[in-house]
């Protein structure tokens, strides 16, 4: 039984490490916050192993656990700010960017992705990952009418944004 | 939009992880727990059969309370080790069983800052026990010698045991620091996690 968990959780694990990874990286922007919140999300994808339950897709459910992780680690991180310096409201909505030495449109799209609302963050970096809108709603939890709006939003704000990087 | 959009995501989905798997923390974990099973077989043999050694010398020659008082603090400091070793042993981790249980990392973390003690702290009160032990028993054993050689003994023990002792504790200290700082600051974070 033991073995067995073991070997679900790494196929598991090498199938969606690089997703996963992704949506942290989305959500956060630096790299660093980024892997801490991919090992919080891997440990609780282990710990939940058990209650997975086949009338699910496993990618939606993967999803689901990554996104609540990320969600609660920001509400976590609000929560001590708080009890801290206060900083400014839009430097503490917005993530810290790492460098990145990359294609420059990956780093503009980074960029404008840090500029988004927490939930935006997510949904985008899951319509980049190829989910459907319908994938999209089960994951957050909005209804699709909800995901069609913020994704129509999100794509002209980006268009925009590239359209006058270019 | 469309275009652009499958382009980003091409993009976007080339990017790759680099994270560490959970399962080379456990492997760390108990590559260090062997490590240390093995100095704890060396301490088994070690501190009884210098006590033995010790304490065989007060049958064949008639020693004073100096010898016994002497080796009785050496036998303290050794015992104080041993049993500190063996509080701060942990079990094999089995990812199975342990790293959801929030009772087991905490208690694996108090294990390890343990670990740490027993260098940072209680080396340097067994050093202090020995090089006491040592000089006393010395007053006995060296009784019959000429008083420089004596003086050089106590000197020695005195001066060179607890340098060299305290240079073996620093160097030990970076390497615990090196090497246990990662896993307690990884285990931390699971207990967060969970």
């Amino acid at each position: 039984m033991n073995l067995y968990r073991e070997e679900q959780f790494r196929e598991l694990y090498e199938a969606y490490k690089d997703k996963v990874f992704r949506l942290c990286l989305g959500f956060l922007a630096n790299e660093a916050q980024a892997d801490d919140l991919f090992q919080d999300i891997m440990l609780k994808i282990w710990n939940k192993l058990d209650s997975f339950r086949e009338e699910s897709q496993i990618g939606t459910w993967v999803y689901r656990i990554a996104t609540n992780t990320a969600l609660q680690s920001i509400h976590k991180q609000k929560k001590a700010k708080e009890t801290s310096a206060p900083l400014p409201a839009e430097m503490a909505e917005i993530p810290q960017t790492s460098v990145d030495e990359g294609d420059p449109r990956l780093t503009m799209l980074k960029k404008q992705m840090a500029t988004l609302k927490e939930i935006d963050r997510l949904i985008l970096s899951l319509l980049l990952e190829g989910c459907s809108y319908q994938e999209i709603a089960e994951i957050t939890g909005l209804s699709m009418s909800n995901v069609g709006v913020k994704i129509k939003r999100i794509k002209e704000r980006l268009r925009k944004k590239l359209t006058h990087h270019e | 939009m469309n275009d652009d959009l499958r382009d980003l995501q091409e993009l976007w989905q080339g990017q790759e992880s680099h994270t560490k798997d959970v399962s080379e923390m456990i492997q760390s974990l108990n590559a260090f727990e062997a490590k240390l099973k093995k100095e704890k077989r060396r301490l088994q043999v070690l501190f009884p059969g210098t006590m033995l050694f010790l304490l065989a010398l007060t049958f064949l020659f008639p020693m004073s309370i100096y010898y016994l008082i002497g080796i009785g603090l050496i036998g303290i400091a050794m015992m104080m080790i041993l049993l500190l070793v063996y509080r701060n042993s942990y079990p094999n981790v089995s990812p199975d069983q342990d790293l959801s249980n929030k009772e087991f990392l905490q208690d694996t973390i108090d294990k390890l800052k343990g670990r740490k003690l027993i260098t940072s702290r209680y080396m340097y009160i067994y050093t202090f026990l020995l090089v006491l032990g040592i000089n006393l028993a010395y007053v006995e054993v060296l009784q019959e010698a000429g008083m420089i050689f004596r003086i050089f003994s106590h000197g020695f023990v005195t001066v060179i045991l607890p340098i060299a002792n305290i240079i073996a504790i620093r160097k030990r200290e970076g390497k615990n620091n090196k090497e246990l700082d990662p896993l307690i600051d990884q285990l931390e974070r699971l207990k967060l996690a969970e």
